[in-house]
């Protein structure tokens, strides 16, 4: 038996992302091989998927089940989703006769609900100031990296989940924050069919919804999810055979492989390199407490725009966010965004690039990313550039403007070793305002310093949150580092470019 | 539990859940002072449409997209009527 994890999608995505990994290592203690995947067109995955993203997730979590099966010679299958992903595994769950198990975390009992979710926040964020200018959305649906299409739309809004028709009758939990009478009457179809429903509060899993930024508060409590699999689903479960897994993903111009690395192989990064090799290699950091992929997706379309650009990058988790653990009491803890200190995890990732073969960083950051950045920046030789995006401040403790400010040292020490940086703010962001304290009306006190760059743009927001902001900024990123890498082409040995 | 409650429940959840700090919700204070932020709006609409089958938004204008507390819930309890 082996399980697939059918993830939530956008803001659910990102918010559960490191305790649905905690789910999954929980799960994979008791003995059960399980499946982590991303949609088409989000996270990792890659953005071929035709025409239709709600199909070709439809078919991704098909695909996902078989694969498994074949992968770890499982003989059936437990379905696991949270919100949009439990109706994926209902829908998946319906129409195929291996499954021995459904489990839904806080579930839409309509497809509809999700799009109005969707729909609704575009809506209020093309209202709210500083959006900059809004694309041509008619027809179909695009929220952020989620790009559905009209037939997909119309598709969506039809899929009632309570109407399911399933070919074979399982044990189903559910996990919702609804009473269980009120659960119990929304799936009546199911259970009219054979279903045998169970209903628990969502508590113990609260941390699969709660917004990423914040730590310090409980964990999943998988306790009843697997008292409930112990009674209602049939163990022998064997041995499961692991095949060979494959090492990475192709692209036309791009292939990319996860590392893991650091003193424990606690931390887990993302390798992005273009198909002719790169001299340099940028590490992208965590913003807020996103996972690796950045907030709408915008780490991974940074990545593959630099590799198309023919730049190596390096998207990895902080200890203690997405994929990478951090120990507190030997519990598996989300970490602070701003306050763990990350220098010895972005040295650990320079290291490890140094492993691979490359010789020159630089380092990205946006937001908490772009502080830590700073930060890695200045205590670490080997960075010679540096792209922050709506730095919000160079020190956690409140300091007066100055020359023994903490920007001020940084900006002496980049010049001190001839780094380059560019400092890049949306006019509208709080970032901008402490910055400007420090370095004058648009960083204006840094125009003729060597290496200092400042850009204030009036079409980016705060986290990047439409496709036009993130191609502004990867635009700027790649112009500075080709800057960088033409001032310094005259030094390299051709020995020096890295393929994978 | 009426439309109006049941909205006002919801909010008071959703602000818990997503950390946010809520603003003393009477009829004329605006969506976006209350303390919610886009997401949460974008919860609280599809909550309601999950949970009680209501989507009177769908058919809002895009100019017509209630602006206050008391215009989201007057427009939940005519399309209840």
């Amino acid at each position: 038996m082996a399980i697939v994890l059918c993830q939530g999608a956008a803001q659910d995505y990102a918010n559960g992302y490191r305790s649905l990994r905690v789910l999954a290592d929980a799960l994979a203690r008791e003995g059960y091989p399980v499946l982590r995947f991303d949609y088409p067109g989000t996270g990792d995955s890659r953005d071929e998927y035709g025409e239709h993203l709600w199909r070709a997730w439809r078919q991704s979590v098909k695909d996902a089940g078989n694969w498994l099966r074949r992968t770890v010679g499982a003989e059936c299958l437990i379905l696991m989703g949270v919100r949009i992903g439990a109706g994926l595994a209902a829908v998946e769950a319906a129409r195929r006769d291996d499954i021995a198990g459904l489990v839904l975390f806080e579930p839409f009992f309509h497809a509809r609900s999700f799009v109005l979710q969707l729909v609704t926040e575009s809506r209020l964020r093309k209202r709210m100031p500083a959006n900059g200018n809004t694309p041509d959305d008619a027809g179909g649906l695009q929220v952020g990296e989620l790009n559905f299409s009209t037939p997909d739309v119309v598709e969506m809004r039809n899929t009632d989940f309570t109407r399911l028709a399933f070919g074979k009758a399982m044990p189903t939990a559910v996990f919702s924050r609804i009473d269980r009478e009120r659960i119990s009457d929304r799936l009546e179809p199911w259970c009219r069919q054979g279903i045998k429903l169970t209903a628990y509060p969502f508590e113990d899993f609260e941390a699969l919804l709660r917004p990423n930024q914040h730590s310090g508060e409980a964990e999943i409590d998988p306790a009843a999810l697997l008292d409930w699999m112990n009674r209602e689903i049939p163990h022998g479960m064997g041995q499961a055979r692991i095949s060979s897994l494959p090492r990475s993903l192709k692209s036309e111009h791009w292939e990319e492989k996860i590392v893991r690395f650091g003193s424990h192989s606690h931390l887990v990064g993302m390798l992005c390199a273009p198909k002719a090799g790169s001299a340099l290699a940028v590490i992208i950091c965590n913003s807020g407490g996103n996972p690796r992929h950045g907030f709408a997706r915008s780490g991974v379309t940074l990545a593959r725009g630099l590799a198309d650009a023919g730049i190596t990058s390096f998207r990895f988790d902080f200890s203690g966010l997405g994929d990478s653990i951090h120990l507190e009491n030997a519990i598996d803890t989300q970490s602070d965004v701003f306050r763990q200190e990350r220098t010895g995890d972005l040295s650990a990732a320079v290291d490890a690039l140094k492993a691979l073969g490359i010789r020159r960083f630089a380092i990205h950051g946006l937001c908490s990313g772009a502080f830590h950045a700073v930060q890695a920046a200045y205590v670490d030789s080997r960075i010679e550039a540096l792209i922050t995006i709506n730095l919000p401040w160079f020190s956690l403790r409140h300091e007066a403007p100055g020359a023994g400010s903490s920007a001020q040292k940084s900006i002496v020490e980049f010049k001190k070793r001839k780094m380059r940086a560019l400092f890049m703010f949306g006019s509208g962001d709080a970032g901008l305002n402490q910055f400007e304290r420090n370095f004058g009306q648009a960083g204006h006190d840094l125009a003729e310093e060597p290496g200092m760059h400042v850009l204030v743009s009036e079409d980016i927001d705060h986290e990047l949150t439409e496709p036009w902001m993130q191609a502004i900024a990867i635009r700027e990123t790649i112009r500075f580092l080709e800057d960088r890498m033409s001032e310094r082409a005259d030094n390299l040995a051709r020995h020096e470019v890295l393929s994978i | 539990m009426t439309i109006r409650d049941t909205i006002l429940s919801m909010m008071q959840d959703i602000a818990q859940r997503q950390k946010k700090t809520l603003a003393p919700l009477t009829d004329t204070l605006e969506l976006l002072d209350s303390g919610l932020d886009s997401l949460c709006i974008a919860l609280l609409v599809a909550g309601l449409d999950d949970e009680l089958g209501l989507d009177p938004l769908s058919s809002a204008e895009e100019d017509r997209f209630p602006v206050t507390v008391g215009d989201f819930i007057k427009l939940y309890e005519n399309a209840n009527a």
